[in-house]
């Protein structure tokens, strides 16, 4: 699976913004749409995997799952899409823009 | 706590060098595709079956992705077609870094179209952008009507999606209907192609597809 590559692109952006330790990272936040087939335990290993015996072997990640969104591109509904169906609710079309769901991020650091 | 905020896209580098890969493709007139099915639905067998007849008008290569042996690019060389084999080594997928590396084996200049065959894999393979124009997903009549369910991810950002084995149909249970449905559903805009490699049906409308992207 790729949450050990995910998990590995985490960790050096964690580096690139927390090179020495004058600050204690205590959690990762990363958000990730529900579209993207990332298994959120599987990334959470990962990462605790990948940062033992390193300066960040203490922190936590936390993982958000952001649900689907979609707007119709013919009667510009937006609504949450459910169990993959990308069907416009309102003129049954078939021709949605995903607004949200592709989500890979990671958003802040909490440290101390 | 204090918070720093980061914002930064996971996979930044990856669709970093895929945008320069979409440069590199765009400024030598590349039409390049990105292949993805699950293992053995006929990625190879497709083009042994139509990369001849294109190769006749225009420049073709192949990069080949796996997960070990060069198996699949013995048999693209053995239609004389330029090809060059990644081993990922366990890798489940393809990185727009490991097609940027390959592209140094080609002539780019004379080249029109190039397939980037990825690992065997409908997971992984849909979050990495390797710089291509189209995303092909193919899967076969043997694997059931309701891939395209279980792997909405991949369907969702294909572009086409084939559909091949189809002289299988009389022996296994797939409907042509179902599958087209459960597609549409997840991606109401892929172009949907239905073939066998194996006995040749639908193939010409499949190079056709191609030779218009190379015109």
């Amino acid at each position: 699976m790729h949450e050990l590559s995910l998990a590995q692109n985490i960790l050096d952006i964690v580096r690139e913004y927390l090179p020495n330790q004058q600050k204690t990272l205590e959690e990762v936040h990363v958000q990730i749409g529900s579209l993207m087939a990332v298994v959120p335990d599987s990334l959470i290993f990962c990462y605790e995997t990948l940062v033992h015996n390193t300066p960040y072997a203490a922190s936590k990640m936390v993982v958000h799952i952001l649900p689907v969104k979609a707007i119709c591109n013919l009667c510009n509904t937006v609504t949450e899409v459910k169990n993959d169906i990308f069907i416009c609710p309102e003129c049954g079309a078939k021709d949605l823009k995903t607004l949200q769901g592709n989500e890979l991020i990671v958003s802040h650091l909490e440290v101390r | 706590m204090p918070v720093i905020t980061v914002e930064r896209q996971i996979l930044k580098k990856n669709d970093e060098v895929a945008a320069e890969n979409r440069r590199i493709f765009q400024e030598n007139n590349i039409f390049t595709i990105n292949l993805l099915s699950s293992p053995g639905s006929g990625k190879t067998s497709l083009l042994e079956k139509t990369l001849q007849q294109i190769a006749e008008q225009f420049k073709v290569a192949v990069v080949e992705g796996d997960v070990q042996t060069d198996n699949d690019a013995r048999r693209i060389d053995k239609v004389g077609i330029p090809v060059v084999q990644i081993v990922t080594r366990g890798g489940c997928h393809l990185e727009a870094k490991l097609v940027q590396d390959a592209l140094s084996n080609f002539d780019l200049t004379h080249l029109d179209f190039l397939v980037i065959e990825n690992v065997g894999n409908l997971v992984c393979p849909a979050g990495y952008d390797l710089g291509e124009a189209k995303k092909v997903v193919m899967l076969s009549t043997t694997e059931g009507d309701d891939k395209p369910l279980k792997y909405p991810a991949m369907f969702r950002v294909a572009n086409i999606m084939i559909i091949n084995k189809t002289d299988l149909l009389p022996y296994v249970d797939f409907s042509m209907e179902t599958v087209r449905q459960n597609a549409l559903q997840i991606n109401g805009n892929l172009k949907i192609f239905e073939l066998s490699c194996k006995t040749g049906t639908g193939l010409d409308s499949w190079i056709s597809w191609v030779r218009k992207h190379l015109a």
